[in-house]
């Protein structure tokens, strides 16, 4: 067992085997892996399987909880009877994960959880899981989270918060879940002292430092009130239409949901959906609400930087900076926030 | 590559001006280092931005169709485009398939020397220290935070350059030469035999290891030229031809008939290679397409304006030894 301590646990570098190991007796663990530099995402076993100087995963954490397809229900017409798919639940650990995508893991929750009816299999997988954050030192040039309210050190999602100091992590409960964790363990640990956190504060604001604010993002939201504003035809010219940036995005929870029906039975299953799709919101006369590329990237940016907002009270943009790595055409969500905020 | 983008920009610049185009499709800065972005402009001013160098990959030919389907006036509005040889067959393709007339475009053609993968490149450095990039006829320096590093070009080039036959734009109306040489492919590829070569449960092993990958964001159809099509195959519901999962078989039957529409007018650009976020090797099965069109038709989609599409016209010369009799 962690003791409680009010400035946090200092663990030495060295110790991060034990605490893994430690770890595994109670929890699946999954983390950023070593097996492709930091790219993904994978179930880790030893603590050596860890690449924790990773930048940022390449796909966002969001399919732990939202898989991109999960069978909800399987049916049968013959005996009239549906079975349920209930979720796999075990004690889960995502470990190691950036702020930002802890952040965008709490608005998740909001969409999923907040009202009623909440969604029961996302809520499983969410129950079972705690998540240990990883603060940023170094920041990619593509994030742009202090911009959006998140930053290198942002701790909404997190169970327990770790910041990597020069050879030892100081690692913070935040939650009564990441108290449990702490309960959990055996593995030495010191009481983070007053020095302890004057380092830490100096590396975040190193970070902070490096992640460039660009825009007044006050004034672009403002903007956005204006939904037929002038700028979306020429913002959307260069825009192929494809999903990457919606499906990379550790927010966007769109989903479809079809019968596969063979026969007598089938089931009925649950995918993701992009607003960037000519078959999202295609109604059944014909109809569609978003015709073109240009109404469907004004959907996208405006769900994350108004209606959400109005929902919600939250941005649903980490400033992650996935959707400007991949995009085909370099469409750099950046750029048109400056470009909508710099309209006269 | 500075004398190629200063004469695309006057000539660009010239052709806005007289009012021969309405508007040009090309290349602008990007906003990381190794990227550039297709830019539309409209105005003498707004030609200054162009930019030409080794990292232009799109393919602009694919909003060719989109543009001239929602512009009102069809006869009057003129296209300016720059083409690399690849783009230029893919826009012969577009016109022998009446997705646009000849005379409704302008095209820049420029001799390609070949362009650079930049994830090639970024595999090979820490990707969030690079600064800025040099580039010279043969070279490519990456600035970082750690010091400099030169790649070489022809090491580092796109995939389907390193075979291209046809650097030269097949069409145009005005063609502007680099420095460079136009690059003039000596090797052929021999990724389909090396595949073909691999016993079949190996074959199908690596189909699925590579389709696996897929998250279906559409990317690859998104930005191949040819498909243009209204509605989909894959969007269709009524019927829907096959599932909405990432499920391997829902994501073969999608790759298997995307390919297959391509037989015979794919021009092997690798654009949807390129704009695969997840890296699939879709040139594998493209190729193969490519290849088995040439050896049958001796057709090279792209190549000859004249020349009727294979798969829409009919020899008697055409071989047939691909009908079999059942077992």
């Amino acid at each position: 067992m962690v003791k409680r301590e009010r400035l946090g646990v200092i663990l030495s570098e060295s110790r991060l085997p034990e605490l893994i190991a430690s770890l595994t007796e109670t929890y699946r663990i999954f983390g950023p892996s070593k097996k492709d530099d930091g790219e993904s995402f994978a179930a880790i076993h030893k603590s050596e399987e860890l690449a924790l100087d990773y930048g940022n995963t390449k796909m966002s954490p969001k399919g732990f909880f939202f898989p991109q397809t999960e069978s909800l229900m399987w049916y049968d017409s013959a005996d009239k009877k549906a079975k349920q798919d209930k979720p796999e639940v075990q004690p889960t650990l995502l470990f190691g994960l950036r702020p930002c995508d802890a952040l965008a893991i709490s608005y998740l929750d909001k969409v999923f959880l907040s009202n009623e009816p909440q969604d029961p299999y996302y809520r499983q997988r969410r129950e079972a899981t705690k998540i240990v954050c990883l603060a940023c030192n170094s920041p990619s040039p593509t994030c742009f989270c202090t911009t959006v309210g998140c930053g290198p050190d942002s701790e909404k999602g997190a169970d327990i918060m770790m910041y990597k100091l020069n050879d030892r992590y100081l690692m913070k409960a935040l939650t009564p879940g990441g108290e449990e964790i702490f309960t959990n363990i055996d593995v030495e640990t010191e009481p983070a002292t007053s020095q302890d956190i004057v380092e830490k504060d100096d590396l975040v604001n190193k970070a902070c430092q490096m992640v460039k604010r660009f825009v007044d993002i006050d004034e672009f939201k403002e903007k956005l009130n204006n939904f037929q504003g002038p700028w979306w035809e020429k913002l959307a010219q260069k825009c192929l239409g494809c999903g990457i940036c919606t499906y990379f995005c550790p927010t966007c929870h769109c989903f479809d949901v079809t019968d596969e029906v063979v026969k007598q039975s089938g089931r009925r299953v649950r995918t993701w959906d992009s607003c960037m799709y000519p078959l999202f919101t295609l109604h059944a006369s014909g109809h569609n609400p978003r015709p073109g590329i240009k109404e469907r990237m004004r959907q996208r940016i405006m769900h994350k930087f108004n209606y959400a907002v109005e929902y919600y009270g939250e941005t649903f943009c980490v400033g992650c900076g996935r959707c400007i790595i991949h995009c085909p055409v370099n469409i750099d969500i950046r750029q048109i926030i400056m470009d909508i905020a710099e309209e006269r | 590559m500075k004398r190629a983008e200063h004469e695309i920009r006057s000539n660009v610049g010239k052709l806005l001006k007289q009012k021969k185009i309405d508007v040009f499709i090309g290349y602008e800065k990007g906003t990381l280092p190794l990227r550039t972005s297709p830019c539309f402009v409209s105005s003498e001013k707004e030609a200054r931005k162009l930019i030409w160098n080794s990292f232009c990959t799109n393919n602009l030919a694919v909003y060719l169709p989109h543009i001239m389907s929602r512009v009102k006036n069809k006869r009057s509005t003129r296209v300016g485009i720059i083409c690399k040889g690849c783009d230029s067959r893919s826009l012969v393709e577009l016109i022998k398939e009446k997705q646009l007339t000849r005379d409704q475009i302008y095209i820049i053609g420029i001799s390609c020397s070949g362009m650079v993968d930049y994830k090639r490149i970024l595999s090979q450095v820490n990707s969030d220290e690079v600064i800025g990039v040099d580039e010279t006829a043969d070279e490519i320096t990456v600035r970082s935070k750690e010091g400099e590093r030169v790649f070489s070009k022809e090491e580092n080039l796109c995939e389907p350059c390193r075979t291209c036959k046809h650097a030269v734009p097949t069409v145009y109306d005005m063609l502007i030469r680099t420095a460079q040489q136009p690059r003039q492919a000596t090797t052929s590829d021999s990724t389909v035999h090396d595949f073909l070569m691999k016993p079949r449960e190996e074959r199908w092993q690596i189909l699925e290891q590579e389709l696996g990958q897929c998250i279906r964001c559409y990317a690859c159809r998104n930005a191949c030229p040819n498909c243009y099509c209204k509605e989909c195959f894959a969007e269709q519901t009524k019927p829907r031809w096959f599932g909405v999962t990432t499920d391997l078989t829902d994501i073969i039957f999608y790759h298997t008939i995307r390919i297959f529409h391509q037989a015979g007018r794919c021009v092997d650009c690798g654009a949807c290679v390129r704009a695969c976020p997840m890296n699939i090797n879709l040139r594998l099965f493209t190729r193969m397409l490519v290849d088995e069109v040439k050896e049958r038709f001796g057709y090279e989609p792209g190549v000859a304006p004249e020349e009727l599409q294979p798969l829409a016209t009919y020899s008697a010369k055409d071989k047939q030894d691909f009908m079999i009799e059942p077992e």
